[in-house]
């Protein structure tokens, strides 16, 4: 499974599209979606310096028919030591599928929720034997021609992964999927689809990684997450992905009445990142909360575009992305909160704080309000700032060496975060990566 | 541009006209610097207020403090937008940004668009911007003191800018809180 040879480098095109379309025997409604979505990506152009969003983000040194995309095949398998490292106790989890280039190697469901209607698998698998429950969900959070990468996505997408949980269902367990990539030149298209009936409650843990220094390779994810009245998602996205590699993606909700979505974005890896994620809150009452936590060092690059969109009366969102920047790393923060005409009674924060550890690091904020009711709190807060040389003064009168100071320092400023995570297996990653990145630090 | 510590202020008062795009900027150039920009935005009817600052670090040890105070009411939209900019070297600089907005009705919009750029470690930059309307519970008090509705906003609007108009001279503070009596008149519906 760890055949690390370079993936074919196939040329994109509209034959290519018919062709994935084609192998995985995909019904007429989804092919001729993807036909439109490659209508869309040949029409729209490549975001550019000029386009406000990306002004900060260069990607002129992007192509995109470098990369071979990888389709999506089932073959039983052991996951290779790092995913299996990345992924953790196995036992902790109520589901668990392993993807390695795009092949699905492991599927595990307790039999007791596969039996309550808990459908837990591949978008792909879920495409033919679950239309019913895809079809009207599919696209309808993320639309592909917003942009030329989610045209991209959306002509090309294959595996992902789709979660199904009934009415009135509570899982406790966590749901993980995780993935790793080892193959040079390759495209990774996954999608996430996420549907929580009414009061149903459900927690969904993705982690990626790939091979930390050779492996090229570009990755564009879409999260589509749908929880009806009620329910409840926690939507947890952790990568760890190699430095070669440019990560695009978008994390959206929709949220009806009353439904809760807590999502949390780990960034350690990617050589460029550049994800969106955003809340639409439709329903009355319905809650958000978002977590972001990035990590870059080396000349990693992190651009997160945050959208707390409160479209209805009563609701709240509440977001807190914290940066820790070190070497040459850089990040762009640009969040927005909109409260539309009616939306009274709307409670809306936003935080996003950076810790700069190194000459030469960067970080760009640029939260925005966007407000057009009158009877709501909203507030929002950016703070860029490096370590107090005070407090690791008083550390190190206390007899610790400076690189225990500083690492209590960093886990100090992240701990706000951390101790909103109520998911162990997480917390435990979290923590051990930050201190294998504080590593080198002087 | 201000120089070797050296102090630039702006009080910039936007009441009327239909569109106002106006952003003073203060470029810190030596050390010791400082930058001091007061706004203050009423958007009536018709009228879209887009005011802000831009403060640029180009040298170490230099501060700067941005309070923009922004109303809007009957459909009128009013918003801050700024920049921060702290260039590689500008060490020890600070920077703090306030945006505060008062929206008295459900027809009226605001809108706050801060950027900042940090090209440089050892600094301490904070903004923080809040939105919220007239507290009823704060309107209820005074009214319980046999003061009339209009007064009671009036005196509630008053109090919100009231950080900037200590700082103007005596007369245009005075002539400034008329203006926003006159813009005030009738507002409660």
């Amino acid at each position: 499974m760890s055949d690390s040879s370079a993936a074919a480098a196939t040329t994109l095109s509209r034959a290519l599209v018919e062709e994935m379309s084609g192998a995985a025997g995909e019904p007429a409604w989804l092919r001729d979606r993807r036909l439109a979505a490659w209508e869309a990506f040949v029409r729209l152009p490549l975001p550019s310096a000029d386009d406000e969003a990306w002004r900060r983000t260069d990607i002129s040194a992007l192509d995109l028919d470098a990369f071979g995309v990888l389709p999506h095949s089932v073959q039983k398998g052991r996951a290779p030591a790092p995913l299996a490292a990345l992924v953790g106790d196995p036992a902790g989890a109520a589901g668990l599928r392993l993807v390695v280039n795009g092949v699905q190697i492991e599927e595990r469901l307790p039999r007791d929720l596969a039996q309550r209607g808990l459908i837990f698998t591949s978008l792909s698998q879920a495409v033919a034997a679950h239309p019913d429950l895809v079809r009207p969900y599919l696209g309808t959070v993320v639309r592909d021609d917003e942009n030329k990468f989610r045209a991209h996505h959306g002509a090309l997408w294959s595996g992902g992964t789709f979660l199904y949980v009934p009415k009135g269902l509570e899982v406790d367990l966590q749901l993980v999927t995780g993935t790793w990539l080892d193959r040079e030149g390759a495209a990774f298209l996954p999608h996430t689809l996420v549907v929580a009936e009414e009061r149903s409650r459900v927690t969904l843990v993705e982690v990626f990684g790939s091979a930390e220094g050779s492996s090229r390779a570009l990755v564009n994810h879409a999260v589509e997450l749908i929880p009806k009245a009620g329910a409840q998602i926690r939507y947890v996205n952790l990568q760890e992905w190699g430095r070669q590699l440019w990560e695009f993606g978008i994390v959206r909700a929709v949220l009806e009445r009353d439904a809760t979505v807590h999502s949390l974005m780990v960034a350690f890896g990617a050589g460029l990142v550049k994800t969106n994620v955003e809340s639409s809150l439709r329903g009355q009452g319905s809650t958000s909360e978002m977590l972001g936590v990035a990590f870059g060092d080396g000349t990693q690059h992190f651009d997160y575009h945050t959208l707390q969109e409160h479209a209805a009366p009563s609701t709240t969102s509440d977001l807190l992305y914290k940066g820790v920047l070190k070497d040459k790393a850089r990040s762009v923060f640009s969040g927005l909160i909109r409260a539309d005409y009616g939306a009274q009674k709307t409670n809306a924060f936003q935080l996003n704080r950076n810790l700069i550890l190194s000459e030469g690091a960067r970080a760009d904020s640029m939260p925005k309000l966007e407000i057009m009711a009158n009877d709501l709190r909203c507030t929002h807060g950016a703070s860029t700032s490096r370590l107090n040389e005070d407090q690791i003064f008083y550390l190190m009168s206390r007899a610790l060496p400076r690189a225990v100071a500083v690492r209590m320092m960093v886990d100090g400023f992240l701990s706000e975060i951390f101790d909103r995570i109520p998911l162990e297996m997480v917390r435990r990653r979290l923590s051990e990566t930050v201190e294998r990145k504080m590593e080198d630090y002087v | 541009m201000a120089y070797r510590d050296a102090t630039m202020e702006w009080v910039d008062g936007n009441l009327g006209s239909k569109l106002t795009m106006k952003y003073p900027s203060v470029y810190m150039l030596e050390p010791g610097a400082k930058a001091e920009i007061l706004s203050i935005a009423f958007a009536g009817e018709g009228q879209h207020q887009d005011p802000g600052g831009k403060v640029i670090h180009a040298a170490p040890h230099t501060q700067s403090s941005v309070v923009s105070k922004s109303i809007s009411k009957s459909g009128g939209r009013a918003g801050y937008r700024g920049l921060v900019k702290i260039y590689p070297g500008a060490r020890g600089s600070k920077c703090a940004v306030r945006c505060d907005a008062l929206i008295l009705d459900e027809r009226s919009r605001s809108d706050t668009y801060p950027t900042m750029e940090i090209d440089e470690d050892d600094v301490q930059v904070t903004h923080e911007a809040t939105v919220s309307k007239v507290s009823d519970e704060q309107l209820f008090y005074l009214m319980s003191r046999g003061i009339n509705q209009d007064e009671a906003m009036n005196m509630i609007v008053r109090g919100f800018i009231e950080p900037i108009a200590r700082e103007l001279p005596m007369e245009y503070s005075v002539e400034l809180n008329r203006l926003i009596a006159l813009e005030m008149e009738g507002s409660v519906g």
